[in-house]
């Protein structure tokens, strides 16, 4: 994917809030290296990986089958977002 | 049987709260908002619930996900049961009933897009279980920590007729103590333009002027066969009829003092069937309040709220105003103190069936 990297980082920001339906929460309180799921940070929940999952889907064609692939790309915007630019057509 | 109303709640264009309604009873409705609906060359009128109502963080928290359905039918079930005490009720012993004509439409639109557009493989989980009816009485008592029977009644005409029969039933065969019976309406594009699609068939056949725009919101009643001094009246189901009014068989022989009428969300002509149904037997007075909050398939429950209102409060409201002209507070009719002991609520529908709620002192 040609997009660049802080661009793409934008997006998907934007891209969870909407999806989610995360209230209240703007791009710029999510910080890029923030842990999406857990105790800390966005504290996300089972449901939302899922909503991830098809997120990445419809937006990038792209698809996560393996759990523990999961775990790996939905750590922080970080990881999400070079998993999207590496992947991506 | 006759149920007490113990509590009251409503969410809708004018406000949240039993005294909106009652203000916009004396008052008259808000302006419409004007919504761009696909296939339509200009906006469609409708009385919409404004975003900032359906804020309310202790009430929705974990919500989320809910849609402007679920949180509204919440919000007013949430109200009457702050408004009925809230109960001294074990939780089991506590029923919840969703009467609705289209339920949460929008999002199943949004579901069956997700999957007309991107495949079944892709579709959102949160659609797909926000999708199905009873999701809004879920909410309800999960929010509230009920645990008495659950249920929503769909139908395009007497959604709120069954559900009220269903009240009675549980409350009588002492299933439970309490219902929280809500009646809730989401204004969305599909419901605009098959509306607006009808309405421009019938105008060439009859002419007459449109109802009142399209409405959303949610009223509830807290229900019981237990009267406290919160009671707003009684409340029972009126036999449901086809055909004419001769055959409505009304509880009472003498005549109400109030007809409350309810127009067809998705008729232009109520004018013509409100004589048809009041000619055997005219009550003195009668009112049709749908321009307060607009028309809904499950107006019914909305005439209801405002009967329990007037007799709660000993008022006749004025007929609300359906002129686009502003008008002064002196033209406007005013709300008048008088004795109220029972008032019919009739709502008519297509192919002329009849459904109907006794409201009484």
């Amino acid at each position: 994917m040609n997009k660049d990297l802080s661009e793409l980082k934008e997006e998907l920001k934007a891209a969870l809030i909407e999806n989610l339906s995360l209230e209240d929460i703007t791009p710029d309180q999510i910080d890029d290296d923030m842990p999406l799921f857990g105790d800390e940070g966005l504290e996300l929940d089972s449901l939302d990986a899922v909503e991830i999952v098809v997120m990445l889907q419809r937006n990038y064609g792209l698809d996560v089958k393996e759990l523990q692939k999961g775990r790996e790309i939905f750590q922080s915007i970080n990881t999400l977002a070079e998993y999207v630019q590496k992947n991506a057509s | 049987m006759s149920m007490k109303i113990n509590g009251l709640g409503s969410i809708f264009s004018g406000g949240r709260g039993i005294e909106a309604f009652d203000s916009v009873l004396r008052h008259g409705p808000p302006p419409p908002a004007y919504l761009d609906v696909p296939g339509f060359s200009h906006p469609l009128p409708a009385l919409r619930v404004e975003s900032a109502v359906l804020s309310d963080r202790e009430a929705l928290k974990s919500m989320r996900r809910a849609d402007r359905f679920s949180k509204m039918t919440l919000l007013a079930a949430w109200d009457a049961w702050q408004d009925a005490g809230p109960p001294a009720v074990a939780p089991e012993r506590v029923a919840a009933i969703v009467a609705t004509g289209l339920g949460p439409h929008v999002r199943t639109f949004k579901f069956l897009d997700g999957i007309l557009d991107f495949g079944d493989s892709s579709v959102s989980p949160t659609d797909f279980s926000h999708s199905v009816h009873n999701t809004a009485a879920g909410y309800i008592t999960a929010r509230l920590g009920l645990n008495g029977p659950a249920m929503t009644i769909t139908d395009f005409n007497s959604a709120f007729h069954q559900a009220l029969v269903m009240a009675q039933c549980w409350l009588a065969e002492k299933r439970c103590d309490l219902v929280l019976l809500s009646a809730a309406e989401e204004l969305g594009e599909v419901l605009l333009h098959v509306r607006q699609r009808l309405l421009h068939r019938q105008s060439t056949a009859d002419g007459e002027e449109p109802p009142a725009p399209p409405g959303e919101g949610a009223v509830c009643m807290a229900l019981s066969s237990t009267s406290t001094e919160n009671d707003y009246a009684t409340i029972s189901p009126l036999s449901l009829a086809t055909r004419h009014s001769s055959n409505l068989e009304k509880e009472s022989t003498s005549p109400a003092d109030l007809s409350i009428i309810d127009s067809n969300c998705f008729s232009r002509t109520p004018e013509r069937r409100k004589e048809k149904v009041l000619s055997p037997a005219p009550a003195a007075r009668t009112r049709d309040y749908t321009p307060c909050y607009g028309s809904m398939m499950s107006g019914l429950a909305w005439q209801s709220a405002a009967a329990a209102l007037s007799i709660k409060k000993q008022t006749l409201y004025p007929a609300p105003s359906v002129t686009d002209k502003e008008q002064s507070e002196t033209e406007k009719a005013q709300a008048e103190t008088t004795e109220l002991r029972e008032i019919e609520c009739l709502k008519l529908s297509e192919n002329e069936k009849v459904s109907g709620a006794l409201v009484r002192l």
